[in-house]
């Protein structure tokens, strides 16, 4: 997936920032989209059937943004974030680090500071996404597929696996192209990169 | 012809020789009931004196009170026949002397025989002087003796003044017979008239005396008319300063000498004349009244006492002078304490409005963070538009619209610019100033400090008016009330959950005064609070100072207003005051 095509949304109650901040981004050539309160976003944005971006204003009538994060995070979101607000302090920094974000910024904040590290985040989005997607699929493995994949991935051949297994060999092939079908890989190499996306650790 | 001529001169020459010969005598008569009357009276006395002192011709010159006065004043006249009123009056200033009292004939030689009568109509219900009490009465004079002066003195025996008795004294001057027509066509409830009167216009048949009544009659044996009234002495002849004695004496002779039965003395009413009677109850009757004639004004009484007195006159002149210069003195020191406390005062003035001033420069410090915020914002945008620019600018896409990008980048920096106008406002050190304002407008602006602040504390703010409101005041220093009152509510709400509101009302009271009520849904406030809540140096928070609310009920009072909490308001507060000044167009 092309990073650039990962949009980024921008929560902030103030109007004139949230234009302001979306004319500089789409300067950028950023997919930009804005919302004035966090229940805005959460109503309108699917938060991990993509990846995305968040920018982040912490004071805000209604759910703060810190509230909207921790909201994304029990929900198990792909979508990074990063606090861009206008008091913030070292403790507020922390706790935002802590809880799972990307970067932390004070208003007013520098087109050259902010855009890599919003292409940064991009990125761990794009890689959050496809270890999110990566687990849906492994979850639709049966326990003995389970099984057979983490011996396949471990490098042993069918041979090795069915004796492991106490299977007949046919048996193990035919769960092996079972596994390849469901996981959507063409060959043990496809394999071996999902299984490393599975194993990433972001 | 020539003899004819001759003749007619020496004729001429004959009578003005006479004429000459005949000196002319003047006698100013009192005609109280009128000339022809007057003259009826006295022809037979004057013509009697003409005969009896060869060389004089006396002629009658019927006069009226004032005229006579006047006579007597300009020594127009030589002799006078007058009441003894008029002459103690008038005589003793202008050195008049009695030559003969007449004897009266109705009251068989009575020495004292002038009195007032009080006279109602037969037919009213008035049986006393009292039962006159605030009517409309007549009298003859205010300075006619029988007519007027005499029952005056009556009514001053018993502490009356007629002036305030009577609602209404007219006056019928001469001739007083009028006052008994007055009475009697009801013009008047009761008239005050010489005694007697009644009795001759009866005896004229001019009237029917059963028609009158007379009230507070006093009896005088020997005297045979009604009188309301003591009697005083009769008429009687007198001559001027400059009249020759010789003449006085002789007139005298023959006055003395009328027989009682003699033509004069029928005609005048009377038995002859006897010597001069004494003027001594007249005397006492105008000191009663106060109007006697010698009677002198006051200063000069107390000069004269003073010169008598000199040695205590001086040490009241002294003692004045004391207590004149102690007055000085204590001007002097009134004067100097009042400039003082002015001082003080001012200074005072000075101080509560540097205290004033401190106390929003102290709002402001607590409100610093929240203002930088609100600032940042602007800055922010203004950052967010310049990079977004420079990037455009970069990749060289010179399609891009700039001017609205400029047009943004002003409005933010002017909105900065708001920001900081509304602080430096409400910093402003200067005396108060009141001004016209529109108070919705105020009240917008106050709020606009408080913006992100209660935005932070998610307090809904609902400002309720009903009218448009111009209004004179001071506007930094409403502004201060308003936002110490809404970060006292504020800080209330701050304990507690769920909604949080703030209600300001505005309201019209009268043509001069309005009301502004801050109501909130917070903790409330204990009754102890309440009693002193705008003393100083009086705080429930921990870190206040207690001057907040003190300061608002000064600014108030300042507005002619008052500040007060209602204490029925159950749940959270409610803060009122009142402003005057308000414009009506």
């Amino acid at each position: 997936m092309n990073e650039l095509n990962v949009p980024i949304y921008i929560v902030d109650d103030d109007q004139s920032v949230r234009e302001a901040l979306r004319y500089m981004l789409e300067g950028y050539d950023f997919t930009v989209f804005d919302y004035a309160s966090g229940d805005e976003f959460l109503a309108q944005t699917a938060v991990h059937s993509e990846p995305g971006c968040l920018i982040l204003d912490s004071k805000m009538p209604g759910l703060s943004g810190q509230e909207v994060h921790h909201k994304l995070n029990s929900l198990g979101a792909t979508i990074s974030v990063i606090f861009l607000t206008g008091h913030g302090d070292i403790p507020m920094a922390v706790k935002a680090f802590r809880n799972g974000a990307n970067d932390f910024f004070q208003k007013p904040v520098n087109a050259a500071e902010l855009v890599p590290s919003l292409k940064k985040a991009q990125k761990t989005s794009i890689l959050r996404y496809q270890k999110y997607s990566a687990e849906a699929l492994f979850e639709s493995l049966t326990k003995r597929e389970k099984e057979l994949f983490q011996l396949v991935v471990a490098g042993q051949i069918n041979k090795q696996i069915a004796d492991q297994l106490c299977i007949s060999l046919r048996t193990v092939e035919v769960h092996r192209a079972k596994i390849m079908l469901k996981l959507k890989a063409n060959n043990i190499t496809d394999l071996v990169k999902f299984y490393d996306t599975l194993k990433t650790d972001i | 012809m020539l003899l004819r001529l001759l003749f007619f001169v020496f004729l001429l020459l004959l009578s003005l020789t006479a004429l000459a010969d005949k000196h002319e005598i003047k006698v100013g008569v009192l005609a109280f009931r009128g000339t022809e009357k007057a003259m009826q009276r006295w022809q037979a006395t004057f013509d009697y004196l003409s005969q009896t002192i060869p060389g004089t011709q006396f002629n009658i010159l019927p006069m009226s009170l004032s005229e006579l006065d006047n006579a007597v004043i300009n020594q127009s006249i030589d002799f006078v026949i007058t009441n003894p009123g008029q002459y103690v009056r008038i005589g003793s200033k202008y050195g008049m002397s009695w030559l003969a009292t007449l004897k009266s004939h109705r009251h068989k030689q009575r020495k004292l025989v002038i009195g007032s009568a009080l006279v109602v109509r037969a037919d009213s219900t008035y049986n006393d002087l009292n039962d006159l009490k605030g009517e409309h009465l007549g009298a003859v004079d205010p300075l006619a003796f029988g007519g007027f002066q005499v029952f005056w003195g009556e009514m001053a025996k018993q502490g009356r003044n007629p002036k305030r008795f009577f609602s209404r004294v007219d006056f019928s001057h001469y001739p007083v017979d009028a006052l008994i027509y007055w009475v009697r066509d009801n013009m008047v409830k009761g008239a005050i008239v010489p005694a007697c009167l009644l009795e001759k216009m009866h005896g004229e048949g001019l009237i029917n005396i059963r028609n009158y009544r007379v009230l507070n009659i006093q009896h005088h044996p020997g005297f045979n008319c009604l009188s309301s009234s003591q009697l005083y002495p009769n008429w009687s002849f007198a001559k001027l300063r400059d009249t020759p004695p010789l003449l006085a004496e002789k007139i005298a002779k023959v006055l003395l000498s009328m027989n009682a039965d003699s033509k004069p003395a029928i005609a005048a009413g009377a038995m002859g004349w006897t010597a001069p009677v004494s003027t001594y109850e007249i005397h006492q009757l105008y000191k009663r009244l106060n109007i006697h004639p010698w009677q002198q004004a006051w200063w000069q009484e107390a000069w004269r006492w003073i010169i008598v007195h000199w040695p205590w006159g001086l040490l009241i002149l002294f003692i004045i002078l004391i207590g004149f210069l102690h007055h000085l003195w204590v001007q002097v020191l009134v004067n100097r304490r009042t400039h003082e406390l002015e001082l003080a005062n001012s200074e005072l003035q000075q101080q509560q409005q540097q205290l004033e001033h401190a106390q929003r420069i102290a709002i402001l410090g607590e409100l610093s963070s929240d203002l930088a915020h609100e600032l940042n914002q602007p800055l922010a945008a203004i950052n967010s538009y310049a990079d977004g620019a420079t990037i455009r600018l970069r990749k060289e896409q010179d399609n891009q619209n700039f001017i609205s990008l400029f047009e943004k980048i002003s409005a933010e920096a002017q909105r900065s610019a708001k920001i900081i106008q509304r602080i430096r406002g409400f910093a402003r050190k200067e005396d108060p100033q009141k001004q016209l304002v529109q108070l919705d407008q105020l009240i917008d602006e106050t709020l606009a400090l408080l913006q992100f602040e209660l935005k932070k504390s998610e307090i809904k703010f609902e400002h309720v008016s009903t009218e448009k409101i111009n209004i004179v005041i001071d506007p930094i220093g409403i502004q201060q009330v308003l936002i110490n009152l809404i970060r006292n509510s504020m800080e209330s709400l701050s304990q507690r959950g769920g909604t949080r509101i703030i209600q300001l009302k505005t309201q019209i009271l009268d043509h001069n005064f309005i009301q502004i009520s801050l109501i909130d849904n917070g903790s409330g406030m204990e009754k102890s609070m309440q009693d002193k809540l705008f003393q100083p140096f009086v705080s429930s928070k921990q870190q206040g100072l207690g001057l907040g609310l003190s300061i608002c009920k000064r600014i108030v009072e300042n507005h002619q207003g008052q500040i007060w909490s209602d204490t029925t308001f159950s749940t959270g507060c409610k803060i009122s005051f009142t402003l005057s000044g308000r414009h009506n167009e």
